[in-house]
């Protein structure tokens, strides 16, 4: 980041302008008056340059309120952001902004300056130790990290301004917001008899491990694998008992990028809302995790959902083909995902059930998407219900 | 059907939200706005104009998320028309009229203050502030004007600050407050006090163009046949030794009683009604014209029945001390002798003046003019237009001929080549209509002639009789100069060789016209003294001066000469102030910036010189080899002298000699490294011999093995955070904390 700001240019060339019209008319107010001009920039030069050197940030989440029936905040919820700086120097500092990028599953979601998480501190002490603590609500899902801290001063005129990148970096698991959803005379109401609860585990084949995710049970970590691989793992386990329904998020309609994100963010709310509900009913889904299916926790199914990406999710005919016959689902699509519904039409007589959540907009266009996919769909046996986008906002709470 | 909204209230991103901003930007143009008004005597203008610059500024601010509205876009049509008469008038203001344009620039402002919306958009505003603010400085200068000047400043500073602060509270997620009220304000103070010292340093050390009384363009004081410092004028051509150093007998008066002594003797035997005193008479000459020139017959502007010449040194106050007036203020970036009225006409006893000034006509090209303003303190008969003036143009109530106090006008003038190998170059003729040398007697022919003996050129002779008159009679200060104190044979041949300004002015000019010349009185001032602050010569009662003028050919027109041998003639002085503008005037003669500016001016005059053809190639030579080493360093900065790694990343170099330099730390209490010890085992036993930072040292050399060796891009966050830690490391072992 360069030392001289727009504004300094600006500031600068208003003071050279002075300098040459009292060098012209040789007027000794107006060199002054450009006097002052200069004094203030080398002022501002000096407190820059002294004001950002030598401090040391380090940012943390925590959380404003106790976590309802998630198993951590979730979207919508407020999150309160501290950071602790630390002024090394005997030196005071002034105008200080700490800065951080914020990444949500690794995407930086801040890309322009502007954007980034600013704490702002008028004043720092000489070798002081200061928290300064902030909130911010949480509109998507996912893992949020703070990274690519940067304090910067640019007091008191805006003239200068001096960055030191800081290392400190914090992280936090956002959960989708479930949406609430009625499942009416969906299959996964009956899905047969009651399984035995997620944590007993007993008598269940270990199939391999996966990466620990926040929520999963101590017991089921896979310490083995751990040992090898340096990070955590969790066992992953095969269902060997009654099937339970497996969710599947689509990949969505490749055609419009720009709102494939949003896009998947209301599947993923919409297939907790199915997961929350499947669960209350006494039906508790299972989830792909990798190539196999795997009966997971609430928190887990929560977590899986957070951390999936357009980059991550497989598309709907390779999800389908890693499922045994006779799997039941439950799929959350867009109407516009013709692929997907093409594939799950496709796929539907090998399935022993096919439960379909179509997320379809108010307009004649979606809707006339979501009656042909709902007839193809329900023409090969599948349970259709349609869901409105624009979701309800996710509740805010401060 | 669908009735569209009248007015879309959008969000505009860029609209500036913060008000605070607004208030100082209004504020601002009232600064300006009254400084006009107190520069140009239209204050009521200038306050409704600042009025409506408020209401824009106010209109603007409620409506900054308004995408459109049917009235900002009418405004456009006035704007534009504003926008077209600007530009016609800008012309205009390069010959000097500035004012037209400054009120059309004001209105433009208030017109636009409609429509501020964005932040780039009040800064716009206070561009053209701060343009009607330096243009109107130099049209004014007293204190009040002063305090609007500085005020706009210091609120331009303000707006910086403020939006600095807006700008770092709005985008910010959580803002820590201060400690205290008290500590702020203590820190408030201490940054006032760090601008000002700094300010007062750039202000000695910037290289402004020399504030002295010489004038940033040069001078145009009278040829005097001796030399002045720094100055080439009148070292040419100088009084040869044939001539003869005293017309009379007697030698001149050096004592001063003596001086005091003749003069109250003068002024006895003096009978008023033998002297011509220019009067009524001149009634029947105003407008008609005076003496055709080679300067060229423009329009006559105006007489004066008076002659020139009211303000001069009054009689004594109750304590003794004679009161000095200002007469009038002049901003001129030449410095010259303040012409005011001119005598061309002889009555065979004195000179008598001119009905009417002429201008010049312009005779060198449009860079050669400059423009004079005259702030006016007493009153004159008529204007004081310097010299070669091309056009005046009064300010405000100004009118002609009477210039009343608190009259300000400005003059443009022509810089005219007054060096000598110029002049020498060109002739002068006695072709004066009315022939005044009919008039002189035959003595002071004779004395012309005697002193002109050899002298063959215009220039020559001009300066024998300047010279002359300088080396051989005593000048009378402190008395009325706009008025003969005796004849001029009376002069030239009386006994004490005494008198005062007029007396040698016109005994110089009638040896002149004797010599053959084409030449006439001037009444009018010295340059007075310089107030740096201001940038004005202050001419004072006692500046009231008369002198000479020759007509040269060849389109260099009138040329003065001074045979006065008056002290502060020639002298370019500097005003002394009392208490704190005199502190602040007193760091004019301390700028070394000046001082480094004139001396790298005379070291490049002096290399262009003789010199120049050993210094410029040694010059040239030494820049070369030092660009060359310059750039060889700038290269060679950029290559690792260790080369741990052939990748190249921010800090990995400065990682690496930070670790060199707590290595170094570490070998005054820990041996180093043997040959044949691993790099583990010693970082083993430096943990051993300190314990406490063993953690850390590991953690260091883990990291210092990925920046050397890992062929990867390093995280500069974490390189940082390294360096932090070897800072603390090294800092923790010197203290002795480690061990």
């Amino acid at each position: 980041m360069r030392f001289l700001t727009r504004r300094g240019f600006g500031f600068i060339f208003a003071a050279v302008s002075l300098f040459v019209i009292g060098d012209v008319t040789r007027t000794g107010w107006v060199q002054i008056a450009d006097a002052v001009f200069w004094g203030a920039i080398l002022t501002s030069a000096l407190v820059a340059a002294m004001s950002s050197g030598g401090l040391r940030a380090t940012p943390r989440f925590f959380l404003n309120s106790t976590p309802g029936q998630n198993p951590g905040t979730a979207q919508g919820e407020t999150i309160g952001i501290e950071a602790e700086v630390i002024n090394r120097w005997p030196l005071p500092r002034f105008g200080v902004t700490l800065s951080f990028n914020l990444y949500v599953n690794d995407q930086l979601v801040t890309p322009h300056s502007d954007q980034r998480l600013k704490l702002h501190m008028p004043f720092l002490a000489p070798g002081s130790r200061t928290v300064v603590k902030g909130s911010m609500v949480t509109s998507r899902r996912g893992m949020h990290r703070l990274a690519d801290g940067v304090a910067a001063s640019d007091a008191p005129f805006g003239v200068f301004k001096r960055s030191q990148p800081q290392v400190g970096e914090t992280a936090l698991m956002i959960y989708p917001a479930p949406v609430e959803i009625e499942l009416g005379p969906s299959r996964l109401v009956n899905a047969g008899e009651r399984p035995k609860p997620v944590t007993a585990r007993s008598g269940e084949e270990v199939v391999g491990s996966r990466p620990y995710v926040v929520g999963d049970s101590a017991r089921s970590i896979h310490w083995r694998n751990s040992a090898r691989t340096g990070r955590i793992m969790t066992k992953a386990y095969a269902a060997t008992e009654q099937e339970t329904p497996v969710l599947l998020v689509a990949s969505g309609p490749m055609l419009d990028k720009t709102k494939s994100e949003e896009s998947l963010d209301d599947r993923c709310r919409v297939a907790a809302g199915v997961s929350l509900e499947s669960g209350k009913s006494g039906a508790p889904l299972s989830m792909l995790t990798g190539r196999t299916t795997q009966r997971v926790t609430w928190a887990e199914t929560l977590s899986l959902l957070a951390a999936l990406t357009s980059d991550t999710v497989k598309p709907m005919a390779e999800q389908l083909t890693w499922l045994d016959p006779s799997a039941a689902v439950a799929v959350v699509v867009d109407v516009a995902d013709d692929e997907s519904i093409s594939a799950m039409v496709a796929e539907a007589s090998r399935l022993s059930s096919l439960d379909v959540w179509l997320l379809a907009e108010p307009t004649d266009e979606h809707q006339w998407h979501a009656n042909r996919a709902a007839s193809a769909l329900r023409g090969v046996g599948a349970h259709v219900s349609v869901v409105e986008r624009p979701l309800p906002a996710p509740e805010v709470s401060r | 059907m669908i009735r569209k909204p009248k007015r879309v209230r959008l969000h505009q991103e860029h609209a500036e939200h913060a008000g605070v901003l607004r208030v100082i930007a209004a504020m601002m143009a009232w600064a300006a706005g009254i400084a006009l008004g107190i520069a140009t005597g239209d204050l009521v203008i200038a306050l409704i104009l600042t009025a409506v610059i408020t209401s824009g500024h106010l209109v603007s601010w409620r409506t900054r998320l308004w995408r459109s509205a049917r009235w900002q876009i009418m405004l456009l049509v006035p704007t534009a028309l504003v926008v077209v008469l600007l530009v016609p008038s800008l012309p205009q203001a390069f010959q000097g009229d500035w004012l037209h344009p400054m009120r059309y620039l004001l209105l433009l402002q208030a017109l636009t203050s409609f429509y501020l919306h964005s932040r780039a958009s009040l800064y716009t505003a206070q561009m053209l502030s701060a343009i009607v603010l330096l243009v109107s400085s130099q049209l004014a200068f007293d204190s009040l004007f002063l305090t609007f000047f500085f005020a706009f400043f210091l609120l331009q500073l303000v707006f910086l600050a403020s939006a600095t602060r807006v700008d770092a509270v709005r985008g910010a997620v959580a803002v820590h407050s201060w400690p205290n009220r008290a500590q702020r304000m203590l820190w408030g103070a201490a940054g006032v006090g760090l601008i000002a010292v700094a300010s007062i340093g750039a202000f000695l050390l910037l290289p402004w163009g020399s504030l002295s009384a010489g004038g940033g363009n040069g001078s145009m004081l009278p040829l005097t046949g001796e030399a002045r410092p720094g100055s080439s004028e009148g070292v040419q051509d100088g009084p040869s030794e044939s001539m003869p150093r005293s017309g009379p007998d007697d030698p001149a008066l050096n004592d001063p009683e003596e001086i005091q002594q003749a003069i109250d003797e003068l002024l006895n035997n003096s009978d008023g009604s033998d002297i011509p005193v220019p009067n009524g008479e001149l009634g029947g000459l105003l407008g008609q014209g005076g003496t055709p020139g080679a300067d060229g017959a423009a329009s006559p502007l105006f007489g004066t029945e008076d002659g020139f010449g009211g303000s001069v040194p009054g009689d004594p106050g109750p304590n003794g001390e004679i009161p000095n007036p200002t007469v009038m203020q002049v901003r001129s970036p030449v410095s010259t002798y303040w012409r005011g009225q001119t005598y061309s006409v002889f009555d065979g006893e004195q000179w008598l003046p001119d009905g009417a000034v002429r201008f010049s006509t312009p005779t060198r090209s449009a860079k050669a003019r400059y423009p004079q303003t005259y702030f006016v303190k007493q009153q004159l008969p008529m204007p004081v237009l310097g010299y070669t003036p091309l056009g005046w143009q009064p300010v405000g109530d100004t009118k002609a001929p009477i210039i009343e106090p608190g009259d300000v006008y400005r003059v443009i003038s022509e810089r005219r080549n007054f060096h000598p190998a110029v002049l020498s170059r060109a002739t002068s003729a006695n072709v004066i209509n009315r022939g005044p040398d009919e008039f002189v007697s035959e003595s002071v022919k004779e004395l012309a002639a005697q002193i002109t003996l050899g002298r063959s050129g215009a220039l020559s002779k001009s300066l024998a009789v300047t010279q002359f008159l300088r080396s051989n009679y005593t000048y009378a200060a402190s008395l009325d100069p706009f008025s003969p104190l005796q004849s001029i044979e009376q002069f030239l041949y009386g006994d004490h060789k005494l008198g005062n300004a007029f007396d040698f002015a016109a005994a110089q000019t009638a040896l002149a016209v004797a010599s053959g010349l084409e030449a006439r009185l001037v009444t009018g001032y010295l340059p007075g003294e310089l107030d740096p602050l201001s940038g004005t010569y202050v001419v004072r009662a006692s500046d009231a001066h008369a002198w000479t003028e020759i007509n040269f050919r060849d389109r260099i027109g009138w040329v003065p000469f001074d045979g006065n041998p008056r002290e502060d003639g020639q002298a370019n002085t500097t005003t002394t102030r009392n208490g704190a503008a005199g502190a602040v005037a007193s760091l004019f003669d301390q700028r070394v910036g000046d001082q480094v500016r004139d001396a790298v001016k005379i070291a490049i005059e002096q290399s262009l010189s003789f010199g120049a053809r050993v210094i410029g190639p040694a010059a040239v030579g030494v820049a070369v080899v030092a660009i060359v080493l310059a750039v060889r360093w700038l290269l060679g900065r950029r290559r690792p002298r260790v080369p741990y790694s052939l990748l190249e990343a921010g800090g990995r170099r400065d990682l690496i000699r930070a670790y060199e330099r707590l290595m170094k730390q570490v070998s005054k209490y820990v041996p180093p490294r043997s040959t044949d010890e691993t790099v583990d085992q010693y970082f083993a036993r430096v943990s051993r011999e300190f314990p406490s930072v063993g953690e850390e040292l590991v953690w260091l050399r883990d990291k210092l093995n990925e920046v050397a060796y890992r062929p990867t891009e390093p995280n500069a966050a974490h390189m940082a955070d390294a360096r932090i830690r070897m800072g603390d490391l090294r800092r923790t072992i010197r203290t002795g904390a480690g061990g």
